[in-house]
C-alpha cells in the first residue's frame, strides 16, 4: 500500500508541472497588466509606472518570470561576496535596466520552496494572506462535503429501495431542478427571503460583528454557516443522491442480496446492512472531483455571502490581475484536488476488496 | 454501518442547532454602541498612512491618524484648526513667505500618541523621508507624487526648526500647495522602523499598535472586517468618543450589502447603488443624506490621429503635430455629437435621476464651478444640419452618413466609430447603450463594446482609441487644477492623463495664471476656471455627462449623523448607537 | 461486474425481442411523456429565440431602441408584452435575442467540446498506449485545476484580446470541457473494441479509421446525445457564472446570464427583470436534464419495458 500511494505521488509529478506551466502560461498572457490599474492616478509620472513594472517583474521575458515564479531568482542573481551588492548572474544580466548599477540580488525563492511571491495589489507575502483564508473555505468546504453526503446519501437509499414511489419521484426532480438553477441565483434569493424578509438568518459574513476577541469557535456562529452550507452542497447533494441511487439499484440486483433476502433476513436489515454498504464503495471516488467542484463552487457562494474565503479572494484576484494570488489559489486547489484523487483512489483499494495494490 | 447512522444523526442535531442558535444580531453591551458600516470597498492592504493607497486602507487610516491640516467640511477648504467643526490635524496655523513659496506650519502641542508620546515634527520628517525613499522608489508609498522630479514644481524640501514647527519650501508658488502638503500625515517614528527602506514589510502595517485619530485599531479579519475602539484620550472630542468603536465590514456583494443596511446588520453606508436609492429614503427611521458628488462620468473624445499617437510636447517643450482624428479632428462634429446626446434623459435612465448634469470638466460641488455657464442643449435637429454643414451626409440611404467633403475624413467613409467603456460598470454600459441608441439617430453608427478595465486603461494610455466612457473621482478638498488633465505637458503616450490630446494655448495660459495666482484668492481664481470652463465647453475633449450624486445613510440608531458633502464622519466622536 | 450483466442482458433481450436497440429505444421515448414535454419546451424556447427579427417587427418593437420615459414597465404593459428594461427596452425581445446568444453559446461549445472529446476518447480508446498517455496527463492536468478558476483566468485573458469575445467565449468552454466525454468515450472503446463484429472486421483487414468510424462511432451514439443534452445544459449554466463573477458574455451583447446578474439590484423596481432571465435558463437547462436523463434511460438496455 505504501507502495502504491508512493508510485501515486509520483505519477502526479508531470501532471504538477503541467499545471504550472499551463496557468501561468495563461494568467501572464493577459494582455494589459497590472501596472495601469495599480497606477489609475492622473498624478502617476511615466517613471513610477516604469519602475512599478521593474518592480513587479512584468517586463521580463516570459520564461523567466516563470522559472523565477516556479525556482525562485535567488539563484538567477546574487552577492557572492556578502556586499549587499548582487555580482553573479546567470540568466539575468546583472544590470538589467542599463543604468551601470547592478540590480539587488534575488530574493525570491520559488513555488517550489513554499516562497508564493508577493500580491501585486496588497503588496504583502501571497502565503501569508493565503493562511487567513484557507480555514474559512475549508470550514465551508467541509461543512457543505458533510451536508451533501448527509443528504444525499440516505435520499439515495430510500429512493432506490422505494424505486418508482413518489418519493423517488420527488427527490428525482428535485435533484434536476438544483441542478439546473444558477448558484448565484439561488443564494441571493435565499438570503432575500431569510435574511432580508423573515430575518432568522444572517445575510453573510462569517462571524458576527464585534469589536475585540477575535473569531468565535464554530458553535457559537453557526447561523452563519447554514445558507452558505445549503448553497454549496446542494449540487452535492443532487450529484449524490443519485450517483447513489443508481449505485444501490446495481447492488440490489446482485445474487447475494436476493439469497440474503430469500434467506429469510429482513428487509431492512438486508438494505442497510449488505446493500447500502456495498453500494457506498463507489462514493470514495467521489473525493477528488468534489474537491473540485466545492472550490468553483466557493468562488461564487462565498462572494454572495461575505465569507472570506480562499475561492473568493481567487476570483477578485483574477479581475485585478493580480497574479501571485491567482496562480496560489490554483496550485492550491490543483494539490488539493491531486491530493483528493490519489485518496479516493487508494480508499477504493482499501475499501474493495477486487482491487489490489500491485 | 452503526457508525454512519450516528453520524448521520450528529449531523442532524448540528443543523437544528445551527437553526436554533439565531442569535440577534450586533447586540453588544456598552453605552456607546458600535457603528457598523458595510463597504463594497474590499480588504484595506495596509493601516500604514505612508503606504495605504486603496481606497480601503485610506478610509481606515483616515480614523487611526491624525491629519496634517484641517479641513473645514462645511466649506471644503483647507483651514488652521478649530474643533470642533475643523478638528483632527496637527497644524494649529501656518505663515507663507512673501514670495509664496515657504509655508511655516505651527504644530499644536497638545497632540499625542496612543501610547502617550507627544506628536511632533519629527514625526513629520519621518513621513516626509519616506516620500523621499518614495520618488527613488524605494518606499511604496503614493504620496510621493508631491516631488516633482524636474523640480519645477511641487516641494522641494521640510524641515523642522524645532519640535513645533515644519517649514516646507514649494518650488513654486502655486495654489495648490495647502493641499500638497497635506500628504505629510505625522506617523508614529518611535515605532516604525528607523530605516525607512523597511517600511514595506514593517510589521506595524498590518498591526498598528500606535495610533492617534478619533478611533484606534483593533483587529482585522480578512476578508470580513476591520473593527477599530475608541480613543479615550482623543484630543478634540470635548466629551470624549462617545461610540465603542467602529467596524468595517467587508461585503462583495452589492444587493446584499443594501439588504444587511435595511435590516440593521450594519447601521450606516456610503455610497448605495443608485438603484435602490429610493429603497433606503423610503425605509423607516433611516437617516439619508444626498450631496452632489465628485465622482463625474464623461464620453472622451480622441482628437489626435488614433493610427499614430504622439507626444504632445518633444522634449524642448515644442508642440508636436498629432495629425487629426478623421471624425473627431472637427470641432464642428464634436459640438454636433453633444447636441445629439439627452445627457438628461441618461441621467434619469443610467442613475435614475441621481446625478447632476456636467457642463465642462469641473464638478458642480466645487467653488469654482461656473454656475452661469448654460448646459449644452439636447436638440437632434440642429445636430444633423452641424453634421450635414460638416460634411456628414447619408447619400445612400443606410441610415449612416458618410463623409461628402468632411474637414478630415475621405469622401465615403462611413460615421462610425468605437465607443469603449469598461465592463463590469452597469452605469457606464447603461450610458454607452444609451449614447448608441441617441446617436443613431441621428445617422451616426456606434460599435460600442465593454473591455476589462487593464486592458482599456491601456487602449486609453496608448491613445489609439476613438472614443470612450470613464470617469475621475476628484480628490477631497479639491482643486479644480487642469494640468494633468488637459495640458499638452500631461498629453504622453502610454502613460499621461490628457489622452484625448487636448491642446489649446488660451486654455493652458488660464490655467498656468489660476494655478499660480499671488495670493490665491478663491473668488479670483473662480473667475479663471469660468474662463477654461467656456473654452472647454466650446472645444469638447470630452463630452460631460454628470456627475453621480453622494449618498450616506444611517440606521435609526445613530446619533449624531450629520454629514457634509464628502464628509460622512468629521464628528463621528460625537456618534452613538442606541442598542436595543 | 456491472458491465457484463448489462451486456449478459443486451444479448438475451435482443434475442428474446428481436429487434435493435434503437428501435426500442424510440419506442420507449415515445412513451415518455415528461421527455416529450420537455423536447416541447426546448424546442419552442429555440425557435422563439432563433425567430426573434421577424417575431420583434411583427410586434413592432426592438432590443436596442431606449425610453428613458418609459423604463421598468410590468409585464402586460401596453405595447410591451414582458414590460421593458431598466433603459426601456422590451424585455421579450431582449430576452429573444439573449435567449440566441445564450443556445449558441451552449450548443456551439458543447459541440466543439464533444467533438474533441469523442475524437480524443475513440481514438485513445482503440489505440491505447503511448497516445493514451499523453491524453490521459492533459486530461489530469486539466482537471485538477479547479474548474471554475480555469475558466476565469482563461476567460479573463482571452475575451480581452478578442475582437469577437462570444465567439471567443464559445472556444474556451468548448476547449476545455472535453474531458469528461472522452474519459466516457474511451472506456467505453475499450469494450467495443473487444467485440466480435469488431474483432472480426479487424480480422479482413479493415483500416482503424474505418474501424472506429463505422464500427464503434454508430454505437456510441446514445452516450453522445446524453453527453450532448446535460453538456448544454451546464455550460448555459457556466455563462451564467461568469456573467455574474464579470467575465461572461459583454454587454450590450445580451445573455441571459448579463441580463440577470445586470438585473440584480433592480428586483424592487422590476421583479420580472430579474425572475424572466433566470426562469430561462432555469427552464432550458431543466428540459436538457430531463431529455438528457430520458435518452439515457431508453437507451438503458437493463432498464424493464
Amino acid at each position: 500500500m505504501l507502495k502504491y500511494t508512493l508510485r501515486r505521488l509520483i505519477q502526479s509529478i508531470p501532471t504538477f508541472f503541467g499545471i504550472t506551466i499551463f496557468s501561468y502560461l495563461l494568467m501572464t498572457a493577459a494582455p494589459g497588466g497590472p501596472v495601469a490599474a495599480l497606477t489609475f492616478d492622473p498624478r502617476t509620472t511615466p517613471q513610477q509606472r516604469e519602475r512599478v513594472a521593474a518592480q513587479l517583474g512584468v517586463n521580463d521575458p516570459w520564461p523567466i518570470q516563470y522559472l523565477r515564479w516556479l525556482a525562485g531568482d535567488d539563484w538567477m542573481r546574487w552577492d557572492s561576496d556578502g556586499d549587499g551588492v548582487a555580482d553573479s548572474s546567470f540568466l539575468l544580466p546583472l544590470d538589467a535596466n542599463g543604468d551601470g548599477e547592478p540590480e539587488p540580488p534575488g530574493m525570491r525563492r520559488g513555488i517550489i520552496r513554499g516562497d508564493f511571491g508577493r500580491s501585486f495589489f496588497y503588496r504583502r507575502d501571497v502565503m501569508g494572506m493565503i493562511g487567513e483564508r484557507v480555514a474559512a473555505t475549508l470550514e465551508l468546504g467541509a461543512s457543505a462535503l458533510f451536508f451533501g453526503v448527509a443528504i444525499g446519501v440516505p435520499v439515495g437509499i430510500l429512493a432506490a429501495v422505494r424505486k418508482g414511489g413518489w418519493f423517488d419521484n420527488v427527490t428525482r426532480v428535485m435533484a434536476v431542478c438544483f441542478n439546473a438553477i444558477p448558484i448565484f441565483w439561488l443564494g441571493l434569493i435565499l438570503i432575500l427571503i431569510f435574511g432580508s424578509w423573515m430575518g432568522v438568518l444572517p445575510m453573510g459574513g462569517r462571524t458576527p460583528p464585534a469589536l475585540t476577541g477575535g473569531i468565535p469557535p464554530i458553535y457559537e456562529r453557526l447561523q452563519y454557516l447554514i445558507l452558505p452550507t445549503f448553497v454549496l452542497s446542494t449540487g452535492a447533494i443532487a450529484i449524490y443522491s443519485r450517483y447513489m441511487r443508481a449505485s444501490m439499484l446495481d447492488v440490489m440486483s446482485q445474487d447475494y442480496m436476493r439469497t440474503a433476502t430469500s434467506k429469510g433476513l429482513a428487509s431492512r436489515i438486508v438494505w442497510f446492512k449488505h446493500g447500502a454498504r456495498n453500494a457506498l464503495i463507489p462514493l470514495a471516488t467521489f473525493l477528488g472531483p468534489a474537491i473540485t467542484g466545492l472550490l468553483a463552487g466557493a468562488a461564487i457562494t462565498e462572494t454572495i455571502f461575505s465569507w472570506p474565503g480562499l475561492g473568493r479572494f481567487g476570483v477578485e484576484a483574477v479581475k485585478s490581475l493580480d497574479y501571485p494570488v491567482v496562480m496560489a489559489v490554483v496550485i492550491i486547489g490543483a494539490i488539493a484536488t491531486m491530493l483528493g484523487y490519489i485518496l479516493s483512489d487508494i480508499f477504493y483499494a482499501v475499501i474493495d476488496p477486487r482491487i489490489r495494490f500491485d | 454501518m452503526k457508525a454512519l447512522v450516528r453520524y448521520l444523526v450528529l449531523g442532524a442535531l448540528l443543523v437544528m442547532v445551527g437553526a436554533l442558535a439565531v442569535a440577534p444580531l450586533a447586540a453588544q453591551d456598552g453605552d456607546g454602541g458600535i457603528i457598523i458600516e458595510g463597504n463594497l470597498g474590499g480588504d484595506p492592504a495596509t493601516f500604514n498612512p505612508i503606504i495605504a493607497s486603496d481606497t480601503a486602507s485610506r478610509r481606515i487610516t483616515a480614523f487611526i491618524y491624525p491629519g496634517f491640516v484641517a479641513v473645514d467640511p462645511s466649506q471644503a477648504v483647507i483651514v488652521p484648526s478649530d474643533p470642533p467643526l475643523a478638528g483632527g490635524a496637527i497644524v494649529q496655523d501656518w505663515e507663507i513667505s512673501e514670495d509664496g513659496t515657504v509655508y511655516t506650519f505651527n504644530l499644536r502641542s497638545d497632540m499625542s500618541w496612543s501610547d502617550g508620546t507627544p506628536i511632533t515634527a519629527g514625526d513629520v520628517i519621518y513621513t516626509w523621508t519616506a516620500i523621499q525613499a518614495g520618488a527613488e522608489g524605494i518606499v511604496d508609498t503614493p504620496l510621493s507624487f508631491v516631488i516633482d522630479p524636474t523640480g519645477e514644481t511641487g516641494i522641494l524640501s521640510v524641515e523642522a526648526p524645532d519640535d513645533n514647527t515644519v517649514v516646507v519650501t514649494f518650488a513654486s508658488a502655486e495654489c495648490t500647495a495647502l493641499g500638497n502638503a497635506g500628504v505629510l500625515y505625522p506617523a508614529p517614528a518611535h515605532v516604525l522602523p528607523e530605516d525607512v527602506a523597511d517600511l514595506n514589510d514593517a510589521e506595524f502595517n498590518l498591526s498598528p499598535s500606535v495610533g492617534g485619530g478619533v478611533f484606534l485599531f483593533s483587529e482585522f479579519r480578512p476578508g470580513e472586517q476591520v473593527s477599530l475602539l475608541a480613543n479615550e484620550d482623543y484630543a478634540d472630542a470635548a466629551n470624549g468618543v462617545q461610540s465603542e468603536g467602529f467596524i468595517y465590514r467587508n461585503v462583495p456583494d452589492q444587493t446584499v450589502m443594501v439588504e444587511q443596511f435595511l435590516a440593521g446588520e450594519t447601521n450606516v453606508i456610503d455610497g448605495p447603488d443608485v438603484s435602490r436609492r429610493t429603497d433606503i429614503r423610503a425605509a423607516e427611521g433611516v437617516q439619508a443624506y444626498d450631496y452632489p458628488g465628485n465622482s463625474w462620468d464623461y464620453l472622451a473624445l480622441n482628437l489626435a490621429d488614433p493610427g499614430n499617437p504622439q507626444n504632445g510636447l518633444d522634449e524642448s517643450g515644442q508642440p508636436i503635430d498629432q495629425g487629426n482624428h478623421p471624425i473627431f479632428g472637427d470641432v464642428a462634429v464634436r459640438q454636433a455629437l453633444a447636441q445629439a446626446i439627452d445627457v438628461d434623459s441618461i441621467i434619469s435612465a443610467a442613475v435614475f435621476g441621481e446625478g447632476e448634469r456636467m457642463t465642462s470638466f469641473i464638478i458642480p460641488a466645487s467653488w469654482a464651478y461656473a454656475s452661469e455657464l448654460p448646459t449644452i442643449v439636447f436638440d437632434p435637429e440642429a445636430a444633423s444640419a452641424a453634421l450635414e454643414a460638416a460634411g456628414w451626409i447619408d447619400e445612400d440611404g443606410d441610415g449612416v452618413r458618410e463623409a461628402h467633403g468632411a474637414m478630415f475624413a475621405e469622401d465615403g467613409a462611413p460615421f462610425t466609430f468605437t465607443l469603449y467603456t469598461n465592463e463590469g460598470n452597469t452605469r457606464r454600459e447603461a450610458i454607452g447603450t444609451l449614447v448608441q441608441d441617441q446617436l443613431a439617430q441621428v445617422g451616426v453608427q456606434v460599435d460600442f463594446q465593454t473591455i476589462d478595465f487593464n486592458t482599456l486603461l491601456d487602449i486609453m494610455d496608448s491613445q489609439t482609441f476613438d472614443s470612450l466612457i470613464l470617469g475621475w473621482r476628484n480628490g477631497y478638498p479639491d482643486d479644480p487644477d487642469a494640468t494633468q488633465l488637459f495640458t499638452p505637458a500631461s498629453d504622453v503616450v502610454g502613460a499621461g492623463s490628457n489622452f484625448t490630446s487636448y491642446s489649446n494655448p488660451e486654455f493652458v495660459a488660464l490655467n498656468n495664471q489660476a494655478k499660480a495666482l499671488p495670493g490665491c484668492d478663491p473668488a479670483e481664481r473662480a473667475e479663471l476656471y469660468g474662463q477654461m470652463q467656456e473654452i472647454f465647453q466650446q472645444d469638447l475633449p470630452y463630452i460631460p455627462m454628470f456627475a453621480i450624486n453622494g449618498m450616506y445613510a444611517a440606521g435609526g440608531a445613530v446619533e449624531g449623523f450629520g454629514p457634509y458633502p464628502s464628509q460622512l464622519y468629521w464628528n463621528v466622536d460625537t456618534w452613538s448607537v442606541a442598542t436595543p | 461486474m456491472a458491465t457484463t450483466v448489462a451486456k449478459l442482458n443486451v444479448q438475451k433481450r435482443n434475442a428474446q425481442v428481436g429487434e435493435s436497440l434503437t428501435r426500442l429505444a424510440l419506442r420507449r421515448l415515445k412513451r415518455d411523456k415528461l421527455t416529450l414535454i420537455a423536447m416541447f419546451i426546448l424546442f419552442m424556447l429555440v425557435f422563439l429565440s432563433f425567430t426573434a427579427p421577424i417575431t420583434t417587427s411583427w410586434l413592432d418593437v426592438s432590443a436596442t431602441r431606449t425610453d428613458a420615459s418609459r423604463t421598468f414597465l410590468p409585464i402586460g404593459a401596453e405595447g410591451h408584452i414582458l414590460g421593458t428594461d431598466d433603459l426601456g427596452r422590451d424585455h421579450l425581445a431582449r430576452l429573444m435575442y439573449a435567449g440566441q446568444v445564450s443556445l449558441s453559446v451552449g450548443v456551439l461549445a458543447a459541440i466543439l467540446s464533444i467533438t474533441i472529446g469523442v475524437s480524443l476518447g475513440i481514438v485513445t480508446g482503440y489505440f491505447g498506449g503511448f497516445v493514451d498517455d499523453i491524453v490521459n496527463w492533459m486530461i489530469a492536468t486539466l482537471t485538477s485545476i479547479p474548474s471554475l478558476f480555469l475558466l476565469l483566468i482563461v476567460s479573463a485573458v482571452m475575451l480581452n484580446s478578442s475582437s469577437s469575445p462570444t465567439l471567443t467565449l464559445i472556444l474556451v468552454l468548448g476547449l476545455l470541457g472535453w474531458t469528461s466525454t472522452t474519459r466516457l468515450v474511451r472506456g467505453e472503446t475499450f469494450s467495443l473494441r473487444e467485440r466480435e463484429y469488431v474483432i472480426s472486421a479487424r480480422a479482413i483487414g479493415a483500416s482503424p479509421l474505418r474501424i472506429m468510424f463505422s464500427h464503434i462511432l454508430p454505437n456510441l451514439f446514445s452516450v453522445i446525445v446524453v453527453t450532448m443534452a446535460i453538456d448544454i445544459g451546464s455550460l448555459i449554466l457556466a455563462e451564467a457564472a461568469l456573467s455574474f463573477l464579470g467575465l461572461g458574455i459583454k454587454p450590450p451583447t445580451p445573455s441571459w446570464g448579463n441580463m440577470l446578474t445586470n438585473a440584480q439590484s433592480f428586483f424592487t423596481r422590476g421583479a420580472h427583470l430579474v425572475i424572466m432571465p433566470g426562469l430561462m435558463i432555469f427552464l432550458t437547462v431543466l428540459c436538457l436534464y430531463v431529455i438528457g436523463d430520458g435518452v439515457r434511460d431508453a437507451f438503458d438496455p437493463t432498464a424493464k419495458d
